[in-house]
């Protein structure tokens, strides 16, 4: 009668006991990686990243805001990822300006405050495309120096400029006068 | 003895849990509400990570990467092709591809793949593999850092570079992995608990093993001798490590004894006079060992999740007997070590990180087993009654919602059910044309339905299921079963995907308590393997008694 598989042995070689080693480590950690669950060290995938860079219509997972505002690798892949994938960078103001600018500008796009008449505590920040042949951005991030990025979703063109109107002390306008800091147009 | 620091504990759960987390997200990376990696896909990342064989995919993707950049004439850019082309499959990437205006010359879109030519040499991949590349992708720049990556693989972006750079930033990849794997990878000494046990094993059977030689007395056994031993890895410390890495030795050993009787040898490598180990084969070897899913999983994760089978502390418990392909018929009183002694000793290990004194641990060791044997198996018998009744309920909601899935649940609870009778009752007329045969096929399952729906007359034995499944969901007021919630689709789905789950679950327990628990003078055992586990913890904690 043919013996069970569950019941044989095998005599093994010093060389085939660390073959079957290795087997086992392999084994083992690749059941770990593919079943294990984090509980607290969650970590943010790049999908999501990616997603929240370039996609004005992905709500992002609180966890991922949160992140951006202190997960230090974070930050800074995203701010590389903006360089990398938007279509218009206004670098940071040069080393001889200082203080609040009421504009911005970078090659092909102009961003300029408009006080607003009806309630001098709110601005109006007006971006305009330089070549209005161009598709206008539908989304803004202000970063600044230590990496943290702020997301504005963009509203509809009117005469080919986009207009926002925002509280004086917003965190927009007091983002875009701050010399320091680098925009992203999408 | 040596006591385990809560800081070593601590060390050691973070180095794994980075790496856990990573996989976690790729595994819950979703696009347009469906995954974007198949399961087979992050498996297959997984195992190259594990077994360190990455070096050759890694250069697969740099090839892809400089294909991915030629497809954006603008920038010169890959994030596009690997995240804007939706779920990772074959056919996205042919459909990404085929919709550019135009590629280089040098690149080649062809019916199964892409060709590139370097002018030194050309290397093509597949459509196919190019999914399991963008996973793996994925889970570089998220564990590495987005940074990291697009500094190592820059000098491929933009024009068409030469096989060299193509070359050198796969290595400069790898050495970044190696990194990355060096700091979250477990350490060589928590991989050496596997060795040993083998190690172990082999000198317990004069240098015979099989899976009949890893028996619970071996498992006991090797934890009592190892877990105290200094340098020998924290993780031969909880007797639950040594059980989980037992089973996984387990699969091995019958994969080990497998491969002798095909093959007479086992597949170590090309040049075994040199003493190398091919770690390819090793790979190829943890691919061919079949991966046992565990069905409560599924229980775990949306849809199923919206309905309520099971409370915490049933999964809890069901989640240490659930492990597949016979294993716990083959371990039983190890899988019930590990459910009562392995519980106790994450107590006290999570005791121990509040640094008690010695009489404050020596205390906690005598409470720290809240369960015996024959208890336990008792919570095992009142489980197959829920989840027996919980299938009842399920099969209730499927008919009423019409769905075919409850013949599945009708076969495993009747499986010596005549049909006969009730496909005569449901006869059709003579169709004669082969193109109706899918129509036909459905005609028949919703009548199958109708039948069922309408009580099942014609059958007492099916009528009186269907009876209970009415009285065991009427029954039921837990989360996802009451009458507003079978207006959900997404509901209803749940109990379709749990359906397997639960009878596969209930299966292996039955086939558990029925195989391996009579018999058994489980007090007796308790009594013994209370006193040996109570000595070795104190042991192991720094509070050693006499």
């Amino acid at each position: 009668m043919e013996q069970r598989l569950a019941d044989q042995s095998i005599k093994l070689e010093k060389q085939e006991l660390e073959f079957l080693d290795g087997v086992a480590d392999g084994l083992a950690n690749t059941d770990m990686l593919i079943t294990g669950t984090a509980d607290s060290n969650r970590k943010i995938g790049f999908a999501d990243l990616y997603a929240y860079a370039t996609n004005p219509h992905f709500t992002p997972d609180p966890a991922l805001v949160e992140a951006l505002e202190g997960d230090v690798q974070l930050m800074s892949d995203f701010q590389r990822l903006l360089s990398n994938t938007a279509v218009i960078r206004m670098p940071q103001v040069a080393a001889a300006s200082s203080g609040e600018r009421t504009y911005r500008e970078a090659d092909g796009c102009k961003i300029v405050f408009k006080e607003s008449r009806a309630d001098p505590a709110q601005v109006f920040v007006i971006i305009e495309l330089i070549n209005k042949q161009a598709a206008l951005p539908m989304m803004m991030f202000i970063c600044h120096p230590d990496d943290s990025c702020r997301r504005v979703i963009l509203g509809d063109s009117v005469d080919g400029r986009i207009q926002l109107l925002v509280d004086r002390d917003s965190h927009i306008v007091r983002g875009l006068s701050e010399v320091s800091t680098e925009v992203y147009l999408r | 003895m040596e006591s385990i620091s809560a800081e070593e504990i601590v060390i050691e759960e973070g180095k794994s849990s980075e790496l856990t987390a990573a996989f976690q997200s790729l595994r819950e990376t979703t696009v347009n509400g469906m995954p974007k990696y198949g399961q087979k896909t992050c498996r297959e990342v997984a195992r190259v990570i594990a077994c360190r064989t990455y070096a050759p995919p890694l250069l697969e993707l740099c090839h892809l990467l400089v294909i991915a950049s030629a497809t954006d004439q603008v920038g010169g850019r890959y994030e596009n092709f690997f995240w804007d082309s939706g779920p990772a499959r074959a056919s996205a990437f042919k459909g990404y591809l085929a919709g550019c205006a135009s590629l280089p010359d040098d690149i080649r879109v062809q019916s199964s793949g892409i060709e590139i030519s370097y002018g030194t040499g050309e290397f093509g991949v597949t459509f196919s593999r190019m999914s399991f590349l963008s996973a793996l992708l994925e889970f570089l720049v998220t564990s590495v850092g987005y940074g990291n990556f697009d500094e190592a693989i820059s000098p491929l972006l933009g024009k068409i570079p030469s096989q060299k750079n193509v070359s050198d930033a796969a290595n400069t990849l790898s050495r970044i992995v190696y990194d990355y794997l060096k700091e979250h990878l477990p350490t060589v000494q928590t991989q050496r608990k596997s060795r040993s046990l083998l190690t172990f094993l082999a000198e317990q059977g004069n240098g015979e093993v099989g899976p009949s030689t890893l028996d619970d007395q071996a498992i006991l056994g090797y934890w009592l001798s190892h877990s105290a031993d200094e340098g020998n890895g924290i993780d031969a410390k909880t007797y639950q490590s040594v059980f989980l890495s037992a089973i996984s030795l387990l699969r091995v050993l019958r994969f080990a004894v497998e491969r002798y009787r095909m093959d007479g040898a086992l597949p170590i490598g090309t040049d075994r006079d040199a003493g190398e180990i091919d770690p390819a084969k090793i790979e190829d070897a943890v691919e061919s060992i079949d991966y046992i899913s565990n069905p409560l999983e599924r229980l775990k994760h949306p849809p199923a999740d919206r309905i309520k089978f099971l409370n915490g502390r049933e999964m809890e418990t069901l989640d240490g007997f659930i492990y597949g392909a016979g294993t716990a018929n083959d371990l039983p009183l190890s899988v019930l070590r590990n459910a009562v002694f392995g519980r106790a000793q994450s107590r006290i290990t999570n005791s121990i990180r509040k640094n008690p004194t010695v009489d404050e641990t020596l205390s906690f060791i005598e409470t720290a087993t809240d369960i015996d044997y024959e208890s336990q198996i008792d919570r095992l018998y009142s489980l197959v009654e829920h989840l027996n009744g919980t299938m009842l309920a399920s099969l209730h909601v499927l008919i009423h919602v019409g769905r075919i899935e409850s013949a599945s649940i009708i076969m495993s609870l009747l499986p010596g059910l005549d049909l006969k009778e009730l496909a005569e009752g449901m006869s059709e007329p003579d169709w004669g044309d082969s193109n109706v045969v899918s129509l036909h096929a459905e005609t028949t399952a919703s009548r199958f339905i109708q039948v069922l729906q309408r009580g099942a007359e014609s059958n007492a034995e099916l009528q009186e299921l269907l009876s209970q499944a009415l009285k065991a969901y009427k029954g039921n007021s837990r989360q996802g079963f009451q009458e507003k919630d079978l207006d959900s689709n997404d509901v209803i789905n749940g109990f379709v995907i749990a359906v397997d789950a639960l009878m596969s679950s209930e299966k292996e327990l039955k086939s558990f308590l029925n195989h391996s628990i009579e018999n058994v003078d489980w007090s007796r055992q308790f009594k013994e393997d209370e006193s040996i586990f109570k000595d070795q913890y104190r042991l192991l904690y720094g509070a050693e008694t006499g």
